[in-house]
């Protein structure tokens, strides 16, 4: 009973924070999953984001896969799920995916409801199989590992065949994948990107992932292997394919009998274990709290306020690629984006160190605004004062309209 | 020769206070050699001491810096030393500190080692060894460490952890006061030590190796080992994240390293050679601790004795591991190391003389043997030290030395320049900058909360180096308009310092007269004024 009361209450938290983050935050990662690719594929996820208004997309999903640990998992040991539950739901990975509502999260819901239904309507899970395959590769090869996984156990038992079938499929699969190839993984990269503390808005805690790792070593006895294999390996997976929520759910579940110890077994010292308690606690929420303000470093409501009050409808922008598609949905004003790389000179525009060589290569394309953001300056010239950002302190050529820390809008002063 | 038969304990103890009473004044001595401290870092310690007796709090934003740049400071040292600082209002009583602290390091290697030996004559012979290493004393003496402080607390723990552990091996009731009293002050030292940053992370890796060396060896662990050691996890990596919480973020791992320019790691990494190893620790300890070590993973059975000596082979090898992240401290990592060494050869020793005992016949008696081995220590220790020391071939940290004349200098900066000027010079004088001029500088040894350090290193160099007459100027300029500074007085520093860090014996920008202006001259220091601003 306590643990449903528990489970309830962070339910309701939980969603108290992510509606309350949704209703201020809408990112550009949202945007950047709506673009029209090259190689255009409709798969589950953009059918749905046609039907349902962008932003509610990943709650959608986010509200299904709570639903089903939920399900799933309450007859089991009650202590832990709650844990694991509470742990992926207050968590910056959780709550940046549902509120961006980004692939990741769908492929999850679907994996999830595969496994739902495996066991009694096998063909309602070769749907949903079917359905999260469309996505892209990586989910595929998760539903696969499952899959065997699943079926290894519940009709064979045989624990050597399947450790080798989830190996060998996890091995080749994720040599076949093409992000293998297109993103070059370095140690460093995925530090950064997948522990919070180092910069990964949508990682793990570091305090999480060292306690998932002492956790397995610690109950690698207790839990069967069964299930501690077939999760490394989609943890390896979730890592090459840069799924960041994968990760996470995965160093929460393997995180969570620890932690369940650490909350409700008796301790032969009561004071460390409080004060351990308090230090845990300390750590997730202020976690939490660095999370937010990095979070509203990335808000964009602002900027195009901003921009819809300071330049007129009829204008052509020049600013960063990642803003573009959501400042003209959100605006109607054009701005400079080409998705053909080769046309794209707003490299040799940012970076030209000649005044003259700039205001052709800005005239040739007729563009009347720039929009500079505090994050542009950090992403295109890495914190430097060079080229443009030089350039447009010229006032004979431009004419700056707006300045805070945030952003400085320039408008171009044409030679006529 | 006849050797005492056999030494009471009485005097023992006696010799023991006579090594600490001597050390202390020895290094009171060294300390009030000059009224100021010898380097310039000290004076980034004695700047945020100040600030924590002004405003009870360490300063987490740097004002003099240019950018006006965060700092990620840990407050433990600052703290302590600050409550120190404000009580008696005078500098001298942190050189004293800095003494008291060296004597408490050395009182808790005596229990260490007594520790492992239950004898207190290997645990006087460890506090000799480590007396005599030269890092103690050759160093430049008169510097404030943070280090100590952290050496101490770490040790302390250490040995309320072992004692605690073999009580609870022998007794296994743990109700009585005296257990609880000292997991209450494990408790305390493990939230004091993680105030102290990096250093903190020793005192985490020597726990987690020894806990794994008992995995290794499926000794029993008890319990409440494993739950000491998800306590300490959790409080010192919390509170460094914490601390360093913004660095990370902005600087991801690199944090670790301080977010040092690679030039600067490089000349840190050359520090860690053998000869530096033994010039610095001396050459009986490295010699005697390792042939200890070797020794020790030699024999197979498992014992209580051991299981102490593993503790301080796993701190051992953390010194190590702290060797790579505690960028910028090679003093803090020579001197653990050399304590663990120290200790090691001690027990060693004790080993090996109690087996002649027991085993042959002796001729002379078994402080017989301890008094040889510290005849030999002192004659051959001193002997290949002075000839290591006399080559040079021991490359000390490269400090900056303060002199009358430095401090003359930057009080002329103070007085005679205009309050908002901006002082250019090496990273290392940002410390004298800040704390005597009161003045801005461009960069500072800190290199955290820098967001390109590679650039700004290299940039201040082409300042003193450039082949190109127009590269100072352009540089300076470019630095003022991208601090909204434009019209800032600029000052530049020349001294023997910085012609060595940047290898010219002379700045280039001299030769032009135009836009650098010599303003003033204290014994090898230059002051020049930058009059391009553009």
């Amino acid at each position: 009973m306590k643990h449903n009361i528990l489970i309830g209450a962070a339910i309701i938290l939980s969603g108290i924070v992510i509606s309350l983050l949704a209703g201020q935050i809408i990112s550009e990662e949202s945007f950047k999953d709506a673009i029209p690719i090259e190689n255009f594929s409709i798969n589950i996820y953009i059918l749905l984001n046609n039907m349902i208004p962008i932003e509610y997309v990943g709650l959608f999903f986010a509200a299904f896969v709570l639903l089903f640990f939920i399900y799933f998992h309450i007859k089991q040991d009650k202590e832990i799920v709650s844990t694991v539950i509470a742990l992926i739901i207050f968590s910056p990975a959780f709550i940046y995916t549902s509120v961006n509502g980004n692939q990741a999260l769908a492929g999850l819901a679907i994996y999830l409801a595969t496994m739902i239904f495996i066991k009694k309507y096998k063909y309602v899970s070769y749907i949903f199989a079917a359905l999260g395959a469309t996505l892209n590769i990586e989910i595929a090869l998760m539903l696969a590992l499952g899959f065997l996984a699943t079926s290894a156990y519940m009709y064979k038992k045989d624990l050597r065949n399947l450790f080798l079938g989830t190996t060998i499929i996890a091995i080749i699969s994720s040599f076949i994948s093409r992000s293998v190839f297109e993103s070059q993984i370095s140690l460093s990269k995925v530090l950064t990107q997948f522990i919070f503390e180092f910069g990964g808005i949508s990682g793990s805690s570091i305090i999480l992932i060292v306690i998932a790792v002492i956790s397995t070593l610690l109950f690698w006895k207790k839990n069967p292997p069964i299930f501690i294999i077939p999760l490394n390996i989609i943890l390896l997976i979730s890592i090459i394919s840069e799924n960041h929520l994968i990760f996470h759910i995965i160093i929460s579940i393997l995180a969570g009998p620890l932690i369940t110890r650490i909350i409700y077994k008796k301790w032969s010292i009561d004071l460390i274990k409080k004060s351990s308690l308090i230090a845990l606690f300390v750590l997730l929420t202020i976690n939490m709290i660095s999370f937010y303000q990095a979070y509203q470093l990335e808000d964009t409501s602002e900027i195009i306020t901003i921009i819809s009050e300071n330049i007129p409808e009829n204008s052509l922008i020049l600013t960063s690629s990642q803003k573009g598609y959501m400042i003209e949905k959100k605006t109607g004003i054009q701005t400079y984006r080409k998705y053909d790389l080769k046309e794209d000179i707003s490299e040799q525009i940012y970076h030209s160190t000649s005044l003259t060589n700039t205001i052709n290569l800005i005239e040739n394309i007729n563009i009347t605004h720039i929009v500079i953001t505090q994050r542009m300056i950090e992403d295109i010239w890495e914190g430097r004062y060079t080229g443009l950002l030089i350039m447009v302190r010229d006032k004979d050529h431009f004419l700056p309209l707006y300045a805070s820390e945030k952003i400085e809008i320039y408008q171009v002063i044409s030679r006529d | 020769m006849e050797l005492p038969r056999r030494v009471p304990k009485k005097i023992v103890l006696g010799l023991l206070a006579i090594i600490l009473i001597g050390v202390f004044i020895l290094k009171l001595y060294f300390m009030f050699q000059t009224d100021h401290f010898q380097d310039s870092r000290s004076y980034y310690h004695l700047w945020q001491i100040e600030n924590v007796g002004e405003r009870g709090i360490p300063a987490y934003t740097d004002e003099f810096n240019a950018n006006n740049k965060k700092l990620a400071v840990p407050p433990g040292y600052y703290l302590f030393s600050g409550l120190m600082y404000a009580t008696f209002n005078s500098i001298i009583v942190l050189k004293i500190m800095e003494a008291l602290l060296l004597v408490g390091i050395l009182i808790i290697i005596f229990f260490l080692t007594k520790l492992a030996t239950q004898n207190s004559k290997a645990g006087v012979f460890a506090v000799f060894l480590t007396a005599t290493m030269p890092l103690v004393f050759s160093y430049p003496q008169n510097m404030l460490r943070p280090f100590y402080l952290s050496i101490l607390v770490t040790l302390s723990f250490i040995y309320l952890f072992l004692k605690t552990n073999t009580t609870f091996e022998n007794d296994e009731s743990i109700s009585n006061s005296l257990f609880i009293g000292r997991i209450a002050g494990l408790i305390i030292l493990t939230f004091i030590s993680a105030l102290l940053g990096i250093h903190a992370l020793f005192l985490l890796i020597t726990v987690i190796i020894y806990i794994s060396f008992k995995v290794v060896n499926q000794s029993q662990i008890r319990i409440y080992l494993r739950e000491i050691t998800i306590f300490i996890t959790l409080v010192i990596t919390g509170t460094y994240l914490l601390i360093y919480r913004e660095a990370f973020r902005e600087h991801g791992l690199q944090t670790l390293w301080n977010n040092m320019p690679v030039e600067y790691y490089r000349e840190y990494a050359n520090l860690f050679n053998i000869i530096n190893s033994l010039g610095l620790i001396n050459v009986v300890i490295v010699i005697g601790g390792i042939y200890g070590i070797y020794h020790f993973f030699k024999e197979n059975e498992y014992s209580r004795e051991k299981s102490h000596i593993l503790f301080y082979g796993a701190g051992f090898f953390a010194s190590f591991i702290m060797a790579l992240i505690s960028t910028g401290n090679p003093e803090f990592v020579f001197f653990i190391g050399g304590i663990m060494l120290a200790i090691s050869f001690s027990i060693f020793l004790k080993k090996m003389i109690s087996h002649a005992a027991s085993n042959y016949k002796l001729k002379v008696s078994i402080d017989g043997y301890w008094l040889l081995s510290i005849i030999t220590i002192i004659i051959v220790g001193s002997l290949f030290n002075i000839s290591i020391l006399e080559t040079r071939s021991v490359s000390h940290v490269k400090y900056l030395e303060v002199s009358e004349n430095t401090i003359e200098a930057f009080n002329w900066i103070k007085n005679e320049t205009p309050e908002k000027s901006i002082i250019i010079g090496s990273p290392q004088h940002a410390a004298l900058t800040r704390y005597f001029s009161e003045r801005m500088f461009l960069i500072d040894e800190d290199f955290l909360f820098v967001r390109n350090p590679e650039k700004d290193l290299t940039n201040i160099k082409s300042i003193y180096t450039s082949i190109f007459r127009s590269d100072p100027e352009r540089i300076i300029n470019e630095y003022l308009l991208e601090l909204g500074l434009e019209n800032t007085a600029v000052f530049l520093l020349f001294d023997s310092h910085i012609a060595e860090e940047f290898k010219t014996t002379t700045p280039r920008f001299e030769e032009n007269k135009e836009c650098f202006e010599k303003k003033k001259e204290f014994g090898d220091i230059k002051i020049y004024q930058f009059l391009c601003n553009r």
